[in-house]
């Protein structure tokens, strides 16, 4: 895979039942190691947006390319193999309720196959557990989680797998303070790995206090601030 | 081992329902199983009424060389025609019963049951004893239509009166047989299509149960086949658990289920004990009929 543009977006639309029209022609390029606030409004596409970064959808127009491979034309294969480097936190959090807190980590690495596996994958499982406490309700069925810790072993278990990708939907919405800065500690140190990070957030202490690039959704067009630098709004 | 706790997510979430279909699964395979012992149970008794024959050749009550008083002429000339139909049988004499009954060997027969009758006849003299049967009987297997040859040259023999056959007398088992056992196939095929049927409609709610594990697997990276397993298994244990209830119903029926067959009539008295191992076979399809189902509907999991 390319490692010069993790992200490339050229002209992308989006667009439902062929009538409602949510994303609008977006520019967006993205390098291994960028990190980026999307900020907007309630329905101003953001979750549409991450969902095809996410590969969970497909632009009805325009070019999207991950990884330097374009989602619309690659096959399957190439397809699961990008999965298998994207950790996706989405908005409505999906767990796997019939599995453990653990068991759905282990399976989000098994699935990632060499990247984050044996030994190396359950002393991670067991880190972010740890630092997400988790590590009490590890046997527990996912389906008996509360809404915040749901969210945060959604995030555990994008970030278990050692990602190249992250994407995260309003990561922290259900989140106390102190999880809250767990949780970004969590995706910088991702970030510092040499993961891109995409976060979509609406938690102004958390853009002032971790600086970082933003992009502005509006009316399903993406305002990208230029420069790396923290961004003014 | 993940995806073996998957596949158990419709029993979690409908797990009535799945008990319920997997008994119904054990009464259509029992019910096959009953229905193919039966039919393949006809098929050597069927056999066995078509080839093995009683032929009885009754003499003419008065030959042109018989007086009834010249017992000992009469038997030279019953010899005669039985040496005649020695022949005529060819290589099949050597596999049939050839034996004659004169008329005191018939009434000594027929005084065992109708003692009466039998002093009646008696008891009209030498008139009574031209009214009584002289037969010629010829029992065993006969070869595909060796019977009927073997009637037509009696028929046509001098001495023989007339040609009766315990085939004529069993024709219409025979065919009463030969249809049940195409019925019997008929009712198999359906019961096989019903249950394929109701398995594969099973195996669509499974899937829906399971889309939910289904969208975060694809999200995750997982090929095909993983994303396949948990409804393939799911479908799975219900085949499985319906042979299962099949296989123990066979085996605690079976005894019972041959005494009442058996005891129909007594054509059916030597029909085959229903064998042990129809249980194997039954968990075993119970077992493929649950993976095809599984199998049938789980090819559009892997969507984009």
């Amino acid at each position: 895979m390319s490692s010069a543009s993790v992200v490339t977006l050229k002209a992308v639309s989006k667009s439902y039942f062929g009538q409602l029209q949510v994303l609008d022609r977006l520019e967006l390029e993205l390098k291994k190691g960028d990190f980026l606030y999307v900020l907007g409004g309630t329905g101003a596409g953001k979750s549409s947006f991450l969902r095809l970064l996410a590969t969970e959808e497909l632009p009805t127009q325009g070019e999207l390319r991950l990884f330097g491979y374009d989602l619309a034309r690659c096959s399957k294969s190439t397809l699961r193999s990008i999965r298998q480097v994207v950790g996706f936190v989405p908005q409505n959090i999906k767990l796997i309720p019939d599995l453990s807190v653990l068991d759905n980590l282990m399976l989000s690495v098994q699935l990632a196959g060499r990247r984050a596996s044996g030994a190396q994958g359950r002393s991670r499982a067991g880190e972010l557990l740890d630092r997400l406490g988790l590590v009490e309700k590890r046997e527990r069925m996912a389906s008996t989680l509360s809404g915040g810790e749901a969210q945060r072993l959604a995030v555990a278990r994008a970030l278990v797998r050692c990602p190249e990708l992250v994407i995260a939907d309003e990561p922290t919405g259900a989140q106390d303070r102190d999880f809250t800065w767990s949780l970004m500690d969590l995706f910088l140190r991702a970030n510092t790995s040499g993961a891109t990070v995409v976060v979509a957030t609406h938690d102004r202490e958390i853009i002032r206090r971790v600086r970082k690039r933003c992009a502005i959704m509006k009316n399903g067009n993406l305002h990208v601030e230029e420069g790396s630098g923290p961004c003014f709004f | 081992m993940f995806l073996l706790k998957l596949s158990f997510r419709p029993w979690r979430l409908a797990g009535i329902s799945q008990v319920s279909s997997a008994l119904v699964v054990g009464l259509l395979l029992s019910m096959m199983g009953v229905f193919y012992w039966i039919q393949s149970g006809l098929t050597p008794l069927l056999d066995q009424l078509q080839s093995d024959e009683v032929i009885l050749a009754y003499l003419t009550p008065s030959s042109p060389s018989v007086t009834l008083s010249d017992e000992q002429v009469g038997e030279q000339e019953d010899q005669k025609i039985m040496d005649s139909i020695r022949v005529s049988l060819g290589s099949q004499a050597e596999r049939v019963e050839i034996r004659r009954v004169n008329g005191d060997q018939f009434l000594g027969q027929l005084k065992v049951a109708y003692p009466e009758l039998v002093r009646e006849i008696l008891d009209l003299g030498p008139e009574g004893k031209a009214v009584v049967p002289r037969y010629v009987s010829i029992s065993g297997s006969f070869a595909m239509g060796g019977a009927a040859k073997v009637i037509d040259r009696l028929k046509a023999m001098n001495g023989v009166d007339s040609v009766a056959s315990s085939h004529q007398r069993f024709e219409q088992v025979v065919g009463a047989f030969r249809a049940l056992r195409t019925f019997i196939a008929v009712v198999v095929i359906g019961l096989g299509i019903a249950l394929i049927t109701g398995l594969v409609h099973l195996a669509k709610t499974n899937a829906f149960l399971h889309r939910e594990s289904l969208s975060v697997l694809r999200q995750w990276g997982a090929s095909g086949t993983l994303m396949r397993l948990p409804s393939i298994l799911s479908c799975f244990w219900v085949g499985a658990l319906g042979g299962g209830f099949a296989a123990i119903g066979w085996l605690l029926a079976r005894s019972w289920l041959g005494l009442r067959v058996r005891n129909l009539s007594p054509l059916m008295s030597q029909f085959p004990h229903a064998p042990v191992s129809t249980a194997a076979f039954l968990l075993l399809a119970g077992m493929l009929l649950g993976l095809m189902a599984g199998l049938s509907t789980s090819s559009g999991a892997e969507e984009r």
